[in-house]
């Protein structure tokens, strides 16, 4: 459990690090998808339980299994960010593209034209 | 009957794409209006339980009057920019029929749903239609603001769901009325509650993190920019209290009178500055939701009813003057307020009417709500209210620079406005006038939601059946 | 890409498509269903695309067909939704405890779902490889 809250608290530094320092585009989406995964990762760890079985009811384990069972809702909730975050990577990397298409360069200190 | 409203949006948007006719999302965006209309006529909490599962467990749709009033707006103004581009969009059109649909549903989704993590799905859906309509032109513009929106956008929902993380590791419950009877006071509570404030943040642009509002509004097409600064703003500011008022915490709040205040002056301060048209009716509408966040902030009735008030006009003005705008644009192709200029009767009296109601001139709307801010702030502190009457008088010095490079310029154009595209903006300062003269009209909408807010044992046993 | 890539790649093909499918099809009696499951479907066509070009992977499924296929199952799934909240209610549903056809609700939500799932991906990474 502490071991989980640990890593996930590193990734999101090395998440947040990464979108506001570095200055390439595809690195900038990189480091979002690390800061959302570290959240999924603090997520998931919220519903586990120490020794505990997947939360799927089979004959074998009818009996205790809510006693048992790991909570299953904050895996539901990851898998539903991980579509989210699926879709946003997707059109930030094909706006990259874009952007690549009409600067000729990555680099966020070219994208200057709107400012003020 | 909620659920039909949103089902009609994402089918027909879905629809579409396959059929690619532009009357179905017009057609379904009005529907969804009228149907909010007929909503308002019932007088209690409407209640939609998925599934037939009980509250707790099962995800649970409600609509209170704070719901209804916020929603009403969205549903307005997007059947309004539904109409005005029709002229004014000019290629792929499904596409940009396709994600308006898509964002209406989102925008809907949040203030309609009684579940959090739904919350945060309407808010994602919204955002990533919102991204597509961000960088539709495709240009250097489009995609540059488009990036940045995506970046700061998807960084804001992350703190939202950082924040439902940890309050489900509190609580271990996702439902607002549940939420509302666990409270605790530890402290990754507080740090939980902060981070789902701060993504709202984001969306409604408080002034630490608006960086993203006025480069995206300037990318954007000019009815989505309409949008983004009535019906987006509203919902940043509806999360908020949502939040605000589940947790029991509708009450003097020094913060947010704290970022209200710099909202307030900041966004009025630079957009006296700007040159671009769009940019500064995007800081103007920062500066204007920096009021609502503030009175917000003092919790008394007379407080949230201004605020929710101000809400309402700033949707009104901002809708008409970005379509006004629009207008201007759509002729010459400028957007620079020193190369705009144009000569047009009707769209002169209509932007005149908004750029002095924006500023709060006494027969029109803007004042009403004004006049209501600066008596809650009084009660509060003087010094308040010199404040908000300083903004309002920079408002005034913006809103006639604008008035002035496009009427007063002396240029001629060519060319005629399409009457659709001046349908809206008449509609609009017609509300305008008639908000203005009977105050009564706009505070028998908004006086249901501020009752609404101040009632949170009523929303509980509505929703949990008492 | 080399010969041996391409023969591996056709040999699996295969058996990727009838993993994903029955992880999908089975998405109410085990971990899975519709999403992992169509994105192994999508990942098999994203390996044919890789292996052999664009070109051959559009023989199998062309792009236009996945747009007008994804539009058509976003609509059944509002449709199934609101059929799931609203009529499920005075319907019960006959069927035994862990067998294939114990919830057919579910197992419907997870084709249409698995199938939507494939085509998004499959359209994202085609529009990606054409760019």
């Amino acid at each position: 459990m502490l071991e989980t809250l640990i890593t996930s608290a590193l990734l999101a530094v090395v998440g947040i690090y990464c979108v506001v320092v570095k200055k390439n585009l595809i690195k900038k989406v990189i480091g979002l998808a690390i800061f959302t995964n570290s959240i999924h990762l603090l997520l998931i760890s919220i519903g586990f339980r120490e020794g505990g079985i997947a939360p799927i009811i089979t004959q074998a384990n009818l009996v205790g299994f809510a006693a048992r069972a790991v909570d299953p809702l904050p895996q539901a909730l990851v898998l539903t960010s991980i579509v989210i975050q699926l879709s946003v990577t997707a059109l930030a990397l094909s706006i990259a593209i874009l952007a690549f298409r009409h600067l000729n360069t990555l680099n966020t200190d070219k994208m200057n034209k709107l400012s003020g | 009957m909620l659920e039909y409203i949103i089902s009609i949006l994402i089918v027909s948007s879905f629809l579409m794409l396959v059929l690619k006719r532009d009357l179905i999302a017009i057609g379904a965006i009005l529907v969804s209006f009228f149907m909010m209309v007929l909503l308002f006529f019932q007088d209690q909490i409407t209640i939609v339980r998925f599934g037939g599962w009980v509250p707790p467990f099962g995800i649970v749709w409600v609509m209170d009057g704070l719901s209804l009033f916020v929603g009403l707006l969205i549903t307005g103004i997007s059947s309004l920019v539904a109409i005005y581009s029709i002229k004014y969009i000019k290629e792929r059109k499904h596409r940009f029929y396709t994600l308006l649909c898509l964002m209406t549903a989102g925008l809907l989704g949040v203030c309609l749903t009684g579940d959090i993590f739904n919350m945060y799905v309407f808010f994602e859906i919204l955002s990533i239609a919102s991204y597509g309509l961000v960088s539709f032109f495709l240009d250097e513009d489009a995609i540059e603001g488009a990036f940045k929106y995506i970046i700061i956008g998807s960084f804001g929902s992350s703190f939202i769901l950082l924040g439902i993380a940890l309050l489900y590791g509190v609580t271990g419950t996702l439902n607002f009325a549940d939420l509302a009877l666990k409270i605790s006071h530890s402290p990754v509570f507080m740090i939980a509650l902060g981070l789902i404030i701060g993504g709202f943040a984001f969306k409604a642009a408080i002034i630490p993190f608006h960086a993203w509002k006025p480069d995206a509004i300037e990318g954007t097409p000019t009815p989505i920019g309409a949008i983004f600064t009535t019906s987006s703003s509203a919902v940043g500011v509806y999360g908020i209290m949502r939040i605000l008022f589940v947790f029991g915490m509708i009450q003097l709040n020094f913060a947010l009178i704290g970022f209200g205040v710099l909202t307030m002056m900041v966004g009025a301060l630079l957009a006296l500055v700007q040159i671009n048209a769009k940019r500064m009716l995007a800081y103007s509408s920062i500066s204007q939701i920096g009021y609502v966040v503030m009175v917000i902030g003092f919790g008394t009735t007379l407080g949230l009813t201004s605020g929710l008030y101000h809400i309402l006009n700033n949707a009104l003005i901002k809708g008409l003057l970005f379509m006004g705008i629009g207008c201007v644009i759509y002729l010459t192709g400028k957007e620079n307020l020193d190369e705009m200029g144009m000569n047009n009767t009707p769209l002169l009296i209509c932007m005149g009417i908004g750029v002095l109601s924006m500023a709060g001139i006494p027969p029109l709307n803007g004042f009403v709500s004004k006049w209501l801010i600066f008596m809650a702030s009084w009660e509060i502190n003087p010094i308040l209210t010199v404040l908000a009457i300083i903004a309002s008088a920079i408002t005034l010095a913006y809103g006639f620079k604008i008035f002035s490079s496009i009427f007063l310029s002396g240029k001629k154009s060519s060319g005629e406005i399409p009457k659709i595209m001046l349908v809206p903006v008449v509609i609009l300062t017609i509300l305008c006038v008639l908000i203005g003269i009977f105050p009564q009209l706009g505070l028998n909408i908004v006086e249901p939601a501020a009752n609404a807010l101040l009632n949170q044992n009523q929303y509980i046993t509505a929703v949990l059946g008492g | 890409m080399d010969v041996i890539i391409r023969t591996i790649a056709k040999g699996i093909f295969p058996f990727i498509i009838l993993l994903g499918f029955f992880i999908i099809f089975h998405g109410h009696l085990t971990p899975g269903g519709s999403f992992p499951g169509g994105a192994i479907v999508a990942s098999g066509f994203a390996l044919i695309a890789v292996a052999f070009g664009i070109k051959r992977a559009e023989m199998l499924v062309r792009e236009k067909t996945l747009r007008i296929m994804e539009g058509i199952v976003a609509m059944i799934i509002v449709i199934l939704l609101l059929y799931e909240s609203f009529i499920r209610e005075y319907i019960v549903s006959e069927g035994e405890m862990f067998g294939f056809w114990s919830a057919p609700e579910i197992l419907s939500l997870n084709v249409v779902g698995g199938i939507m799932v494939m085509c998004a991906l499959t359209l994202i990474v085609f529009l990606m490889i054409k760019e």
